[in-house]
């Protein structure tokens, strides 16, 4: 007998209130996507749950291998293998509190969250679940509602079991998964039984279904362009994988005809043959589109005349064979594979179609296009006008005479271009076409300070506004600031060197200005460069500013360098001497005449006695047993230790 | 956004409540009619989540409590929401959609009686019960549960009724045949 859980009996005794809740609080069961081909929203996902695997084979990883075992059967055969990546997987861990299944023939009751069961209304293969425990399962999830096409239940118990329905469900015995394919030939392809034995009740009707019919009349046959013309209607024999018309499906002997003589619709164990395929495959793509994606994302879209811009498309691949992509303009054949280009597309406003197709040969009939997808988009091709001239600076000006430059839009070859300008930004005073095709204009000016910049031209087409300069024309300006700052240092020797912009009025001075360690501008001629050795340690950074009379430039970009200071180390002590006064010894010794002074002294000891003092005064006074005493004294500094001064020897009796 | 903290507040402060209502003269309608009259139920949600009920179902009576043949069953259909829960969207988007008698079609409908939606559900009365012989060669049944559990989607707060319809097969054409409806109303 199967427990109920918590939460059923809940549902069972509380209130609508209760209940409403309590769905909702369970704690949801761990869900891996075991096979991840694509987005569910265009994929078809399997969801597998297994019923009566403990928490102990969940978490060893036996669950996971059986439920691995499950799914390589399932799409080992046809059409699954070839449209394998046309599906998602997904396992569910439902844990159960005990293993296996039940079996009321023999007495058998286990614990198990779905409440799996052989010998369901008395037929010994017939495993029953809760379909509410797999309901409440599937809500606690947060598979989404189009990740969960097609639900299996793997039942851990070996012998062979299973049914059909909402919910197909599974034993682990290998032939089980012959009865998955099977049931879901019913459920996800909506195809008939081939079988004749009866009950069911025989169908007396012409069947909805595509692979079973009781027409006779060879044009009328719903798999008929799948029929030989040489093959007799009915068809007699029991020819393997024929397409023909056998009699006997839908659980009639006589009067309704199957397509093949033995499908997996009427034996398992056998493939499903070809009309069964091209069903199962047409069902495919109801839920999964031949068109993953596309590029660019919006139908209508402007492009440059001669510029590429690629359009591309994404799509699912089947195992042995690729979707056929082909692209038109304007409804004329343009190009075939993932990939499309502009380049070649004329001015003017054209219509790019894609379509994919798959061409398999398993499929002879699409009546409704399932197995073809197009996108569209709007091309608007235009001149390249719309790209604008750059990079416009002044390169001289001399006098009232101004010297421009700029470059050329690439995408196409401008006619000419037009200079406008005015005395605020973006103003139009005035507008004076070049008069030629060159990157370049020589003009005189008024005399003032103007903002201008450049349109290209291609026809009677003007382009956008380039980047807009301001140039002085007989008037003071403050130079430009300079460029390309670059430093470097050794030791403590500084070197810089700039470049002065032309732009602007010219420095008459340049202007370093140093902050980090110190904070100072010093005042250079009107250079490119600076070289200063006595370089204090420390960091700096530095910046340049160009000057004139009308003022200073903006700073140049600034460098950061960094000076380490030297380190120079204490000379040897001098006078190094001992005297004793009973068992009493005192050393002393003199500072070095010369180099950095010393932070401390090391007198070392050697012979009766081994070792080493550090001190910071200029003398050490001890108590010394009997022996003779071999000294010496260094002088310390952070940088490190003189040498030892010469040693001296005193004997203690 | 303002559409899916509507449906969270659905979700957290209405209470959903069903009454029992078998169809007493079974109704029936070409399944196309619906088809080409009123929108799927995933066409007509955003992609956010959605109420979804528990419905047990009470099929037929079964004196051994176990599966019964449709053909010689006394059916019951008796519906009472048990739980409720939500589902994440999107939802199942069919390129083209097919009536199969293992479906179910549950229609919304609002205040006024205006069919909102419609959605397709695997039928859960069904247990195909089939086995191999020594070929291979399949017999079976088709069984229905005596009882079984209809998970169905809310639509949006204006549904005040879900109509249950078998799809079936004439020979001709496939036609919906009512089997209770689910009232859905605000306490």
């Amino acid at each position: 007998m199967t427990l109920l859980p918590p939460c059923t009996i809940r549902v069972a005794l509380a209130v609508a209130a209760s209940w409403a809740l309590c769905l909702a609080h369970a704690s949801a069961e761990p869900v891996t996507t075991v096979r991840n081909n694509g987005p569910s929203a265009n994929r078809v996902d399997l969801v597998i749950m297994g019923d009566g695997f403990t928490a102990a084979e969940i978490a060893s990883g036996a669950y996971a291998t059986q439920i691995e075992v499950q799914v390589q059967r399932l799409f080992a055969q046809e059409p699954y293998l070839e449209y394998n990546a046309f599906f998602n997987v997904h396992r569910i861990d439902v844990t159960s509190a005990q293993a296996g299944a039940d079996h009321p023939e023999r007495g058998v009751f286990v614990d198990t969250a779905l409440n799996a069961s052989y010998n369901c209304g008395g037929i010994q293969r017939l495993i029953c679940v809760s379909n509410a425990n797999v309901n409440a399962v599937l809500s606690r999830t947060a598979l989404a509602g189009d990740a969960r096409d097609i639900l299996l239940v793997i039942v851990n118990d070996t012998e062979y079991g299973g049914s059909g329905g909402a919910v197909a469900v599974a034993s682990l015995h290998a032939s089980a998964t012959e009865l998955v394919l099977h049931e879901n030939g019913h459920t996800f392809a909506a195809l008939a039984d081939e079988y004749t034995s009866s009950p069911p009740a025989c169908v007396t009707t012409e069947p909805a279904n595509v692979n079973a019919t009781r027409e006779t009349r060879r044009e009328f046959i719903k798999w008929r362009h799948w029929i030989d013309p040489a093959t007799p209607v009915p068809t007699p024999g029991s020819a393997i994988g024929v397409p023909g018309l056998y009699e006997g499906a839908v659980y009639c002997v006589s009067g309704a005809y199957r397509p093949t003589f033995d499908s997996k619709m009427r034996s398992l164990g056998r493939p499903f043959e070809q009309i069964n395929t091209e069903q199962h495959i047409r069902r495919v793509f109801n839920l999964v589109s031949p068109l993953d994606g596309w590029s660019p994302s919006a139908s209508a879209v402007t492009v440059v005349l001669g510029v590429p811009t690629p359009f591309s498309v994404s799509v699912p691949r089947p195992r042995t064979h690729s979707l056929a992509v082909t692209w038109f303009v304007d409804g004329a054949l343009a190009a075939t594979g993932l990939q499309f280009s502009s380049a070649t597309l004329a001015l003017g406003v054209h219509r790019i179609e894609v379509r994919v197709q798959d061409t398999t040969g398993l499929v002879r009939s699409d009546p409704t296009g399932l197995l073809t997808e197009t996108h569209a988009w709007d091309v608007t091709v235009q001149n390249g006008a719309t790209e604008v001239p750059t990079f416009l600076t002044a390169t001289a000006v001399a006098g009232n005479t101004v010297t421009l430059a700029w470059h050329a839009p690439t995408a196409f070859s401008p006619t000419g271009y037009v200079l406008e300008g005015g005395i605020v930004p973006g103003e139009v005073l005035d507008s004076i076409p070049t008069g030629s095709a060159a990157p370049s204009f020589t003009f005189t000016a008024p005399t003032g300070a103007f903002y201008i910049r450049v349109h290209a031209l291609n026809g009677s087409t003007r382009s956008g506004a380039s980047n807009e300069i301001r140039i002085f024309v007989n008037v003071p300006t403050p130079p430009s600031a300079p460029t390309n700052l670059l430093g470097g240092g050794a030791n403590s020797t500084i070197v810089l060197a700039w470049q002065n912009a032309p732009g602007g009025g010219g420095p008459t001075a340049i202007v370093l200005d140093v902050s980090g360690a110190l904070s100072t501008s010093i005042v250079l001629p009107a250079t490119e460069g600076f070289v200063y050795d006595g370089v204090p340690p420390g960091t700096y950074t530095l910046a340049v500013r160009a000057v004139n009379a009308a003022g200073s430039s903006p700073a140049s970009n600034p460098v950061t360098l960094t000076f380490p200071a030297t380190c120079a180390l204490p000379a040897t002590p001098v006078n190094l001497a001992a005297v004793r006064n009973g068992n009493t010894v005192t050393v002393t010794w003199s500072l070095p005449a010369a180099g950095p002074a010393p932070s401390g002294f090391v007198l070392s000891v050697t012979g009766s006695y081994v070792g080493a003092f550090p001190v910071s005064t200029r003398s050490l006074s001890a108590v010394a047993g009997p022996g003779t005493y071999v000294l010496s004294v260094a002088a310390t500094n952070p940088c490190g230790s003189s040498a030892p001064s010469p040693t001296i020897t005193l004997a203690v009796p | 956004m303002d559409r899916t903290v509507r449906r969270l507040q659905a979700l957290v402060f209405l209470a959903w409540v069903a009454v029992a209502w078998p169809a007493s003269a079974q109704t029936e309608r070409p399944a196309a009619d619906l088809a080409g009259a009123v929108p799927t139920v995933a066409s007509v949600v955003a992609d956010a989540e959605v109420p979804q009920l528990h419905v047990r179902w009470q099929v037929a009576e079964s004196p051994s409590g176990g599966p019964v043949r449709p053909a010689d069953m006394i059916p019951l259909n008796r519906f009472a929401v048990v739980a409720r829960s939500s589902l994440r969207g999107p939802l199942v988007r069919e390129r083209d959609p097919q009536w199969s008698e293992h479906d179910l079609v549950v229609v919304a409908v609002d205040g006024t009686g205006r069919e909102t939606s419609w959605q397709r559900v695997r039928d859960p009365r069904i247990l195909r019960a089939e086995l191999p012989g020594p070929t291979g060669e399949l017999t079976g049944d088709v069984l229905y549960r005596p009882e079984a559990e209809l998970v169905v989607v809310v639509p949006d707060a204006t549904t005040t009724g879900l109509h249950v319809y078998e799809t079936h097969w004439t020979g001709e054409q496939f036609v919906l045949r009512q089997l209770g409806r689910i009232n859905v109303t605000v306490p």
